[in-house]
């Protein structure tokens, strides 16, 4: 199976903040309809892709999920000198803030987000401050609010109009966090399966798991996987809070045992570990207590459903630039393939 | 100002596409050949001869059209460098750390994407970005104070050995930032400071081949300003090619949100003339009544002392040399965005191209 970059790299640069995923599902679905059985889009705006067993047998109800959306900006207000107030949508660091390019609402118009020169600090501790919201501003070039009015205003999106690049095994990209998880899905699409297999690309996961959980009310699954890019904590700002350095970049899939908004299933977790060494591929357990994704209201949906996570460690998630190794994007698809293929064998 | 035609009709397109290529090659002080080699390329068609001086100065001679024995010389200087970051370790698991060349804001280096200039493999694309910690591993408190220099580093995605093989403890980096063009006939780009004023340096001399110029003129884009050890590329330059007259272009503050009016000034609002003791009264009260004759908008920059450009060091070379400053506001000033207006470039070029051409009515007489 060889990576689609290509594609890989539309899904990574298309913009899909929280509430505005249209252009990442519109990929999606053009790209999966081919192969799909049955495509629909319910009233959140999560996609659902359904792809029937292959023969007869045990009828499981598997769900596979991975989040479009991604952390950005929201355009709260045009001021009189026609720059563009916001907000933040889902978990930006405010001190990645300054300095940064980004593209505004769906005509992509670009701006910048300045900064007070550092010619301008007087005082030492200025240089510790982070700056508020408030402080900061969108300048598109607009010399008027009339002039910036007619190209984006308040409701409007603003993402990091980052490029997708690949340096040997590395690829750098914004919202490796999940478009990584959208891609394994696609990717998985291709196959059939000897149980139903829903695939649902969620929206609003990053402001509270929000799609999710409407989704798994709505199809009721037996089992469920959700597909992630992870953040990778190998790095020297990660280490110095004492955290150890796991997951690490090119250390092979990510498995969740339990993070801050699910424990997943003892008997899921063990299929993916015995598959893992059984292919001879390296895996990684998630530091315990750190993070949450869609598995946390999927789990609890109806009468509960067995969960699993599978993630793509990835370096510097929710920032302009996140990096991640290829081999291990190769490492999660086989794994989850390989673990579908014999999930009806699974004693539970 | 109904004489001042506005300059980007026809224009825009080539001076976007003059300015794309200069703040996208990259060139801090001390590692200019990159930018240099740009520069050269732009500054060749346009000059009698090109060269590239000790201290790594673009210097492009430009033989005056009236040829008489006294002469004289003209310097314009706009300068070459940007600043950057110097590799000062590399850690065993291929993370670059560094420190600063020039005045980086490291409130603004969080999440940027570098370029290296590798010497081990020069030419070779080596990126890196300085990563960012997400949220999901801080303690509530982190996002209350900015992340010192000390704890940022490079990740160019090596590990130890293969992170060795590529970068050097010496090399230097400097930040990528995509060339954009925003709306009113403004661009936002790395390293504004300084090559929009090697973009009017470069678009003077397009005027000067259409026109006579009683002087020599000497083009030069300064090596090593950027750097805090003083104006270096300038002043040897101008000690080799003794000017009797030297102009100096070079960026200034823009207004911006919250930024003091009196502190800054407006984009698109004319070339910024300097005033003060590092500028020849003369040279800057003539440089005034010339813009008021062409009818283009100026605006004036009194500065009490050390001007923070070239025309500190190049003012004091040799015997003294009178130096005048004139100015591009740029917004967000040494950050990866910095934002100017496209109409200023062209207007300094007219103002300093007529100048140049008109040398033979200064007076630099003292009149006291």
């Amino acid at each position: 199976m060889k990576i689609d970059l290509e594609f890989l790299g539309a899904l990574t640069e298309a913009p899909g903040i929280s509430g505005h995923e249209s252009r990442v599902r519109s990929l999606i679905r053009d790209k999966v309809a081919p192969y799909a059985d049955e495509v629909r889009t319910d009233a959140m705006g999560n996609l659902f892709i359904t792809k029937k067993s292959k023969g007869r047998g045990r009828k499981l109800r598997v769900m596979l999920a991975a989040h479009m959306d991604e952390v950005g900006l929201l355009i709260t207000f045009v001021d009189k000198s026609g720059y563009l107030r916001f907000t933040r949508v889902g978990g930006i660091d405010p001190r990645l803030l300054p300095a940064k390019r980004v593209l505004v609402g769906p005509k992509n118009v670009p701006g910048v987000i300045g900064t007070w020169p550092v010619h301008f600090l007087r005082r030492r501790t200025d240089r510790d401050r982070v700056p508020s919201d408030e402080e900061l501003a969108i300048d598109i070039g607009a010399s008027s609010q009339e002039e910036a009015q007619a190209l984006a205003g308040p409701g409007d999106y603003a993402y990091f109009g980052t490029k997708t690049e690949r340096w040997g095994d590395i690829l750098k990209a914004k919202a490796l966090d999940d478009r990584l998880g959208c891609y394994l899905l696609t990717e998985l699409l291709k196959n059939r399966y000897p149980f139903d297999l829903e695939a649902v690309f969620t929206v609003q996961e990053e402001v509270g798991l929000r799609g999710a959980a409407v989704a798994a009310y709505d199809f009721r699954p037996d089992l469920a996987f959700i597909l992630e890019g992870t953040g990778a904590a190998d790095f020297p700002l990660a280490q110095k809070s004492g955290q150890g350095s796991t997951p690490a970049l090119g250390g092979g899939p990510v498995i969740t045992v339990m993070d801050r908004s699910v424990f997943c299933d003892r008997h899921l977790v063990q299929l993916l570990i015995d598959t893992s060494k059984s292919l001879g591929i390296p895996y990684q357990l998630k530091r315990p207590g750190i993070g949450g994704t869609d598995a946390g209201r999927i789990s609890l949906s109806g009468g509960g459903v067995r969960t699993a996570v599978v993630a793509v460690a990835c370096r510097y998630i929710h920032s302009p630039a996140a990096l991640t190794s290829i081999r291990d994007i190769h490492r999660c698809l086989k794994l989850m393939h390989e673990s579908l293929k014999h999930l009806n064998n699974l004693k539970i | 100002m109904k004489n001042d035609p506005s300059p980007l009709q026809g224009e825009h397109k080539k001076i976007i596409s003059l300015l794309n290529q200069l703040t996208q090659a990259h060139g801090p002080s001390g590692y200019e050949a990159p930018a240099a080699r740009v520069v050269s390329e732009k500054l060749k068609p346009l000059a009698d001869e090109v060269a590239i001086d000790r201290l790594g100065s673009v210097v492009a001679y430009k033989k005056a059209s009236r040829p008489k024995a006294s002469n004289g010389k003209v310097l314009l200087a706009a300068h070459l460098d940007e600043i950057g970051l110097l590799v000062t370790s590399i850690e065993q698991e291929g993370y670059l750390r560094f420190t600063n060349i020039g005045g980086i804001d490291p409130r603004t280096l969080l999440g940027q994407e570098v370029f290296i200039h590798s010497s081990l493999k020069p030419g070779k694309k080596i990126f890196g970005v300085i990563g960012a910690k997400p949220p999901h591993y801080q303690n509530p408190q982190e996002q209350e104070s900015m992340v010192p220099l000390a704890d940022l580093y490079i990740d160019i995605g090596r590990g130890g050995a293969a992170a060795k093989r590529a970068v050097a403890v010496g090399d230097a980096a400097t930040l990528r930032s995509v060339f954009s063009e925003l709306q009113g006939g403004r661009a936002s780009a790395k390293s504004l400071d300084d090559r929009i004023g090697c973009a009017a340096m470069i678009m003077t001399l397009e005027h000067l081949s259409t026109r006579a110029h009683p002087r020599d003129v000497y083009a030069v884009a300064t090596s090593q300003e950027e750097a805090g050890l003083g104006f270096l590329g300038a002043s040897t330059s101008a000690f080799k090619i003794k000017p009797d007259l030297a102009l100096v272009i070079d960026v200034t503050h823009a207004d911006m949100p919250l930024a003091p009016e009196h502190r800054t000034f407006s984009l698109a609002k004319g070339p910024v003339i300097a005033i003060g003791p590092n500028f020849h009264p003369a040279v800057a009260q003539s440089l005034i009544s010339l813009a008021r004759r062409l009818e283009m908008p100026y605006q004036i920059e009194p500065l009490a002392g050390n001007s923070g450009t070239d025309a500190v060091d190049i003012q004091v070379t040799g015997a003294g040399i009178p130096t005048g400053l004139v100015s591009l506001p740029v917004r967000y000033m040494h950050t990866p965005v910095e934002t100017a207006n496209l109409a200023d470039i062209e207007r300094v070029a007219r103002l300093l191209a007529t100048f140049i051409s008109e040398l033979d009515q200064l007076d630099l007489a003292w009149k006291d």
